[in-house]
């Protein structure tokens, strides 16, 4: 591959990264849906959550507070 | 022999000319990311938008002289549905001569929104920014985000979130600015 196929390849993968976009907090309507969420059943998997946490001794790192609307 | 030299600068004249251009975008591309938000000490940006409760418009401008808390809130947001009675509170204590709450629902259906206040029985009226214009020129950090301006215009404190007790945070800071 010359220089300048591996320049423009890079180039085409630079691109790419304009579709990372952050949507702004106030813009999280459509994200605060109950819909939305990763679950379907929000009481069922914090439930299941207790069990895991009490099985395993440790909790966390399933995702953020606040939901989908970005909030504090 | 110099027209292979000649050729060799022109590839790297070339592949500097395509690097130039990568750096350029990728150099926008972070600035247009990067945009900060209104900090402490820094002048509120002036805006005018509609109001939520009827057809007038308003400015940050008209409350000039007083203090001004400035609070942008949504109904699909969580902690908004804590702070509205509890702004509705101060809103009531507040002397009218002296400040002034100005909320801005960043909503995108104004009917929404209004359900809501009469929902959370509001006493304070709204203006509505379903663009998100003003929001945008704040770079809200969260939601909800209160911002308490002093007379001059000046952002004197910024609240990120709402929790019970805020409210009385909120009223300490205005106060202090009454004497100002």
């Amino acid at each position: 591959m010359t220089s300048k196929m591996k320049c423009t390849w890079l180039f085409v993968c630079l691109l790419t990264l304009a579709g990372c976009q952050a949507v702004a907090p106030w813009e999280r309507e459509v994200l605060a849906k109950d819909e939305m969420s990763w679950t379907s059943d929000p009481l069922g998997q914090t439930l299941e959550q207790q069990v895991h946490f009490s099985k395993e001794a440790a909790s966390g790192g399933l995702g953020s507070a606040g939901g989908g609307c970005g909030c504090n | 022999m110099s027209t292979s030299i000649e050729v060799r600068t022109k590839k790297r004249i070339g592949e500097g000319w395509l690097l130039g251009k990568m750096v350029a975008f990728l150099a926008g591309a972070l600035m247009s990311a990067s945009v900060l938000a209104v900090e402490i000490g820094e002048t509120a940006p002036s805006f005018t938008i509609e109001s939520l409760n009827s057809d007038e418009t308003v400015s940050l401008g008209d409350f000039k002289g007083k203090v001004v808390i400035l609070d942008f809130w949504a109904s699909w947001c969580g902690p908004c549905l804590v702070a509205m009675p509890k702004l509705s509170a101060l809103s009531d204590a507040l002397p009218k001569e002296r400040a002034a709450l100005v909320a801005v629902s960043v909503d995108t259906n104004p009917k929404r929104a209004l359900r809501f206040m009469k929902k959370m029985g509001a006493t304070y009226d709204s203006l509505i920014d379903p663009s998100g214009e003003v929001a945008a020129m704040y770079n809200l950090p969260g939601m909800p985000t209160t911002f308490v301006i002093d007379q001059d215009g000046k952002v004197a404190a910024r609240l990120v979130g709402f929790k019970p007790g805020d409210e009385a945070e909120l009223e300490r800071e205005v106060a202090s600015l009454y004497d100002k």
